[in-house]
């Protein structure tokens, strides 16, 4: 009795309220006492009926409606069929399945299901980004119905052959079991790996991919911001946004960007035939930016799932940074106080003035607290020792820990000339190193560890490297500051603001998530032999009580309706 | 089951209808029908109706040639000078007219304010007022399906009070039953004369049926519809079952468009009626509970509903 709790089986169960409320009203018509009804009956060419006959007729009525709703209640609880197979259904909810496409699926789908018996199984397989079970093996009834009206598309493409490989998996130990894939484009016989009984597929969608249709689609392929090249400060950023086309002519789109509640730009682009076109607009501040895009030439947009993209910009906190100095040491020999570097001073004016108002200053050989370190955002470290915090991103100042691998050499005035600077890196945006004089220095020397690439390269090497990434970025700096003019120049704090700002996440790339290219251009697969195409399910009228009752409910409910309205009919 | 009367049923309240029929204004209505009566009368020599019968009056209705045994009298002398042929005038025959009123009692004339039987009553006491005071006899039947009831044929003032008596107590009951109403007073007193039908003519017998009946016995025949105003411009009742006050029969209203067919049909109706009241030479007076009966006597005088000689 499991249908008793059914949605539909409640929803059909609700109908009764309205049919009795209709009888209600329709018993409670009241009657007005007339001389004679001789010329009435005359205008309402209606033949006169007595009292109790007219009563019976109307209680005949209602037990006509009332014996329609509950075999359509019945009928709609348990959906008719005999067939006991296990079906395996894979769905495409790749992007270009948006609109008709995954509304066609869904109508197949619901008519294959009733065709089936209440022993059969249903399983529902999605292929997106990833393939996913939607619905485990479950017999027909309101779960599978759910689970169809669920399926829903992803901006991605479809991971076809893992949600084949699932499926089959999912009924290899049916004795009866066929897998059939649901998709707008056709599927290489290749994705199974069975060598008999292949899957089946079904095409769906009038702009099915690979079907040789003359598809116009406008779509964005990528959305993301960046610390612009050409930046004046941090907060000034550039959104880059591709569009792209699947049409055999240039289409012209409107464009629009907004941050926030303000409209960042609005303007038409060309888009060339089956190409693309990428717009950079500058943008400052915090928000939601959003990208859309629509056809200004009033040519078709297949898909409306890819018109709109949008990301999160978020404002950036300076960060909070820990500095590692050297430890102040005695001479053992004389006992004097060697010698003060004066490196730490002008770093930490240096991170000072870049906007760091939390910064912490240890000695290599202290213990940094545990709470320090958790809140600790960047290192800057000028020795290597205890207190140095692990797992963030560091700036390493002429030291470089076994872990970044770096191999470093020391050199001498002759081999500090400067040879190159990476201008085009936001490290060295706005740093200016010409006529630097270097008396000593650590260069890197081959192998670099992977990922890593050098900025500054003096004559006997690089200088200045960055690599990793994430909490794993580094930064090393070879000149030692109380060698080189380095500090002393305007470049320095300039430098150090850009590394506070690249390792504190301030100049990272904020990427939106987007429909996948392939998806936009409606790019067919290489298909060399495609599976079979499933039989397309009828709606069907199997020979069970439950049918027959619903059909004649129908009928009883058609009649009293033709009874109540026919006068109206007639007139109209 | 719920239902209502329409119009609203009679209250407690004192209306025209709780009133009797002989009070002191409906005397003086009478009083003043009565004159008319006799300057009708005098207008029409004696107040006597002429009969198709030649007789001893002294109005020329013909002439004929002499025969022998001819009264010399009658002898047109004017006539034998213009034409030189002995032609003898042919006179009407004057005679008190036998006037029958028939009034419908059955349950459809309850309705209306002040109710169609008893305006049909008044307008039976203000024709039996005007015959009475030309001198005519005028008998009453008063019935319905379920009784009839009439009063032989009377003279006088003191007759007119006898049939007022008679009509003040009619009561509405019963399905229409024109024909056995007409057939029950005629048979009481039989004879010929002019039968005055008052009722709602909504005859389930046929169109005309009493009518048909009083001619049928060699009456004149003149009919008087009396219907309350709601019957001829109803009230939207779309929708609605209406419930028969006779039979009882019930029949249901389409959801619109009933107003404008029951105005075609009564249309049809009353054309049925013209044109059987043509056929049998008999008048129709249509009024309505809201008209004055005075107005509605004095109406179907005109239109000569009491003339004879046709």
């Amino acid at each position: 009795m499991r249908w008793l709790l059914a949605p539909a089986f409640l929803v059909a169960l609700g109908l009764l309220v309205p049919v009795l409320i209709a009888f209600l009203v329709r018993k409670q018509r009241q009657i007005v006492r007339v001389p004679s009804t001789m010329v009435w009956r005359l205008g309402a060419r209606s033949v006169a009926k007595n009292k109790r006959i007219r009563d019976i007729r109307r209680l005949l009525a209602l037990l006509a409606c009332l014996i329609g709703v509950a075999a359509l209640v019945f009928a709609s609880a348990r959906p008719t069929g005999t067939r006991a197979d296990t079906r395996v259904f894979v769905v495409d909810v790749s992007a270009t399945m948006s609109g008709a496409p995954i509304a066609e699926a869904r109508g197949w789908l619901q008519r294959e299901v009733a065709a089936l018996g209440p022993n059969a199984r249903v399983a529902i397989i999605t292929a997106g980004a990833e393939a996913h079970v939607a619905l485990p093996p479950t017999p027909p009834g309101p779960l599978v119905d759910e689970a169809i009206q669920k399926l829903t598309t992803e901006k991605d493409v479809a991971a076809i052959e893992e949600a084949i490989a699932i499926a089959e998996g999912l009924s290899a130990n049916a004795s009866s079991a066929n897998v059939i894939v649901i998709s707008d484009q056709k599927i290489d016989a290749d994705a199974s790996r069975r060598s008999t009984s292949k899957p089946q597929m079904v095409l769906v969608g009038k702009n099915a991919a690979g079907s040789g249709g003359n598809i116009d689609n406008l779509g964005i392929t990528s959305l993301y911001t960046r610390t612009a090249p050409d930046a004046r400060d941090d907060e000034e950023r550039e959104a880059v946004i591709t569009i792209a086309t699947a049409s055999s002519i240039t289409r012209r789109v409107r464009f629009s960007l907004r941050l926030g509640n303000r409209t960042v730009t609005d303007r038409s682009v060309e888009i060339p035939a089956h190409g693309e076109a990428t717009e950079r607009v500058g943008i400052r501040g915090p928000g939601k930016l959003v990208a859309k895009i629509t056809a200004d030439d009033g040519k078709k947009d297949a898909l409306s799932l890819d018109d709109e993209a949008s990301l999160e910009e978020i404002a950036r906190q300076p960060p909070h940074v820990v500095m590692v100095r050297p430890a102040e040491a005695s001479d053992p020999s004389s006992g004097q106080q060697v010698k003060k570097s004066a490196a730490p001073f002008f770093i930490e004016r240096a991170i000072r003035a870049s906007g760091v108002t939390d910064l912490i200053v240890i000695n290599a050989d202290e213990l940094l607290s545990l709470s320090d370190e958790r809140r600790c955002d960047v290192a800057v470290v000028l020795a290597d020792g205890p207190a140095r915090p692990r797992n963030v991103p560091t700036f390493y100042v002429g030291v470089e820990p076994s872990e970044i691998e770096l191999k470093t050499k020391s050199v001498q005035k002759t081999e500090t000339h400067l040879r190159s600077v990476a201008t085009e890196e936001s490290l060295l945006r706005g740093v200016a190193l010409d006529d630097i004089t270097t008396l000593r220095a650590k260069v890197a020397t081959a192998p670099m560890p992977r990922g890593s690439h050098a900025l500054v390269e003096l004559d006997s090497g690089p200088a200045l490297v960055t690599g990793g990434s994430g909490t794993h970025a580094w930064v090393w700096l070879g000149i030692d500051p109380d060698a080189s003019d380095l500090v002393l120049r305007v470049a320095f704090p300039v430098f150090v603001g850009n590394v506070m700002n690249q390792l504190g996440g301030g100049s990272q790339v904020v990427t939106a998530k987007t429909v996948p290219r392939s998806e936009v251009m409606f790019a067919a697969n290489e298909v060399s032999t495609a599976l079979d195409v499933a039989a397309t399910p009828k709606w069907r009228i199997p020979y069970s009580p439950a049918m027959i009752l619903a059909m004649a409910g129908a009928f009883f409910l058609a009649l009293e309706a033709w009874l109540t309205f026919r006068r109206k009919w007639s007139a109209s | 089951m719920a239902a209502v009367a329409f119009p609203a049923p009679p209250t407690g309240d004192v209306t025209d209808d709780d009133l009797p029929l002989l009070s002191p204004q409906m005397v003086a209505r009478l009083a003043r029908l009565a004159v008319v009566a006799r300057r009708i009368v005098a207008a029409r020599k004696q107040g006597r109706r002429r009969t198709r019968r030649m007789g001893q009056g002294i109005e020329t209705i013909d002439l004929r040639p002499y025969d022998v045994g001819d009264d010399t009298r009658r002898i047109a002398w004017h006539a034998y000078a213009r034409l030189e042929k002995l032609l003898v005038r042919l006179v009407a025959d004057e005679a008190p007219m036998r006037l029958t009123l028939v009034v419908d009692e059955s349950a459809s004339m309850e309705y209306g304010r002040p109710t169609k039987l008893r305006q049909a009553a008044r307008i039976a006491a203000g024709f039996a007022a005007v015959a009475l005071g030309g001198e005519d006899r005028v008998a009453l039947a008063i019935g319905s399906a379920n009784a009839a009831k009439s009063h032989r044929p009377v003279s006088g003032r003191a007759g007119l009070t006898r049939l007022l008596s008679m009509l003040d107590r009619v009561t509405a009951v019963g399905a229409t039953d024109l024909p056995g109403t007409v057939r029950n007073a005629l048979d009481a007193s039989p004879g010929r004369g002019v039968c005055v039908i008052i009722s709602d003519l909504f005859e389930p017998q046929g169109v005309l049926a009493g009518a048909r009946e009083a001619r049928r016995r060699g009456n004149e025949v003149a009919i008087v519809e009396v219907l309350a105003p709601f019957e001829i411009d109803p009230p939207d009742l779309d929708g609605f079952d209406l419930e028969d006050e006779e039979t009882g029969e019930i029949i249901e209203l389409p959801e619109y468009g009933m107003r404008d067919r029951y105005r075609e049909a009564l249309e049809a109706h009353r054309k049925r009626i013209d044109e059987a009241a043509s056929s049998m030479e008999a008048t129709v007076v249509r009024t309505t509970t809201a008209e004055v009966f005075e107005t509605i006597v004095t109406r179907a005088l005109g239109a000569g509903l009491l003339g004879g000689q046709r």
